[in-house]
């Protein structure tokens, strides 16, 4: 069992299939409103006129495949009031659902959307990275199912040591806020947090709505 | 100089496909927990301030106005922790909420409030009828109520949510108390006016809240406006959900808060005949506070996905 696992996203190979998405809710029998990995679709630019009077644009599309973080510092577990929310020996990230009232507080705290209520459990739920694949040597399901291998796993330490890693990218939110055990190949068109203009377009898809 | 094209069909980005953002996804009902458990506990830490503060002011004198007034503040934070696990999936579970007072605004706030109500009993209970007091006990519970506010802004100042993440939010909490408090505290001694004697002092020390609670409440107002203009740097999918975007509801709680002003400077000023204006005032300005809390409530947007 690797000591701090961490996924790995190649944001250039991802083509935002959402395959990802499909196995992790295949594996883990969610209902249609729990999403523990999510796609998130960034997007920005425009046309624009340059002094000769022709058109240019700088349109740019990225696609972000995010679950849990399993953070260094999981703001979800400090604020957990039950200690329902706690960190495991790996730093994988769980909930422990005998102990969860339901609150919600952990889904105000985290920037990722990670953790995920089930109205029909009344417990927030949430990526466990696999864990029982991974204490067997296997691999977490969206990782096997990723169709271009843009998605992988691995220990943290080796994987934010290798060249063109980034560790701030729109519309993550910047990682000192919870160190994050996501570590990022950046893609051509990568936009800084807090620098970029662009939106998520497709929210419907990645946000819990009414 | 910007060379984006304004109007023209090429114009047309990704960003401006002018789809609405949708609003996250809160149960029904959850946020009406919150609000009446904040308003509650925020009334009633503000009444037993001022309370304390007027029976300190005239060497601690007038005890059935402050029995009243202590009284209040019970059942204001009974009625909040009451409302509380509202919010909880699992309510009957609600206990638990004290296993992370080391780390946990959330779980140190659930353990603050019943430790005041129960507080607010034993102050009641050894508080004399006629003369004299408590006053390290008084102090006690002024300062468990301050700690208790303290918690609850730890709780909305949430780093990942920058609307919230602002020096506004603990000050419109104090301001609440103040003004909540100040009102309520002057709706008592004007109703208790016409059973026991009420001293000028505790009319004025509960009017000097209400006048301190309003300014604190401007300030935040003006805090929240720079949120505002602050606000669209930090969210990717919903750039609508600032604080004061909603001018209408901020002209409906300003107005009430000019009745509430009205209501209680008729309650002082006009003939003994008029306490209800005063519990009027406290009305008007609970009533302002709901819609306030219910778009601050709104408000949440997060950074990041």
């Amino acid at each position: 069992m690797l000591k701090r696992p961490a996924f790995f996203l190649d944001v250039q190979r991802c083509t935002g299939c959402k395959t990802c998405m499909i196995a992790c809710r295949d594996k883990h029998n969610l209902p249609p409103d729990v999403r523990w990995r999510r796609v998130v679709e960034f997007v920005g630019g425009a046309w624009k006129i340059q002094p000769d009077g022709t058109y240019f644009q700088d349109v740019f599309a990225y696609y972000l495949s995010i679950s849990c973080n399993h953070c260094r510092n999981p703001v979800c577990v400090a604020a957990c009031p039950t200690t329902a929310m706690h960190q495991d020996e790996f730093g994988i990230v769980r909930v422990d659902p005998d102990k969860c009232v339901g609150c919600r507080y952990c889904e105000w705290v985290c920037p990722y959307s990670a953790p995920q209520f089930d109205a029909v459990s009344g417990s927030m739920t949430k990526c466990d990275f696999c864990r029982d694949d991974l204490l067997e040597g296997g691999v977490p399901a969206c990782v096997a199912a990723c169709p271009t291998r843009a998605l992988q796993f691995g220990e943290y330490d080796q994987l934010a040591a290798e060249p063109g890693i980034v560790h701030n990218m729109a519309p993550l939110p910047p990682d000192d806020l919870t160190e994050p055990g996501f570590v990022l190949a950046a893609h051509r068109d990568v936009c800084p947090a807090k620098t970029c203009r662009g939106r998520i377009a497709n929210p419907e898809e990645v946000i819990d709505v009414e | 100089m910007s060379n984006e094209i304004v109007g023209h069909p090429l114009s047309r980005s990704f960003a401006d496909d002018g789809r609405t953002a949708p609003e996250p996804l809160r149960r029904r009902g959850a946020d009406v927990s919150l609000i009446i458990f904040t308003l509650c506990i925020q009334s009633a830490v503000g009444l037993v301030w001022v309370g304390c503060a007027a029976r300190w002011i005239e060497a601690l004198g007038g005890n059935s106005l402050f029995r009243l007034q202590m009284a209040t503040a019970l059942g204001l934070t009974v009625m909040g922790l009451a409302a509380a696990p509202g919010h909880l999936a699992k309510p009957r579970l609600a206990v638990l909420a004290l296993r992370n007072l080391k780390r946990s605004w959330l779980s140190r706030e659930v353990g603050l409030a019943p430790l005041t109500a129960a507080a607010l009993i034993w102050l009641i209970w050894r508080t004399p009828a006629e003369g004299g007091g408590l006053v390290g006990l008084e102090i006690g519970v002024c300062l468990l109520g301050l700690a208790l506010l303290g918690a609850m802004r730890g709780v909305y100042h949430i780093r990942a949510v920058p609307v919230w993440h602002s020096a506004a939010t603990g000050l419109a909490f104090l301001a609440s108390a103040l003004m909540l408090g100040g009102a309520l505290a002057l709706a008592a001694a004007v109703l208790g006016r016409a059973f026991f004697s009420i001293s000028g002092l505790a009319l004025t020390t509960s009017a000097v809240a209400v006048v301190s609670g309003l300014l604190a409440k401007t300030m935040v107002v003006i805090l929240l406006l720079k949120i505002d203009a602050s606000v669209p740097d930090y969210i990717w999918y919903a750039k609508t959900a600032a604080p004061l975007k909603s001018d209408r509801i901020f002209l409906l709680s300003m107005g009430l808060i000019v009745a509430g002003i009205v209501c209680l400077a008729l309650a002082l000023t006009g003939p003994a005949a008029l306490p209800l204006w005063a519990l009027g005032g406290f009305l008007c300005f609970a009533a302002a506070e709901i819609l306030g809390r219910r778009h601050f409530y709104k408000s949440y947007q997060r950074i990041g996905v």
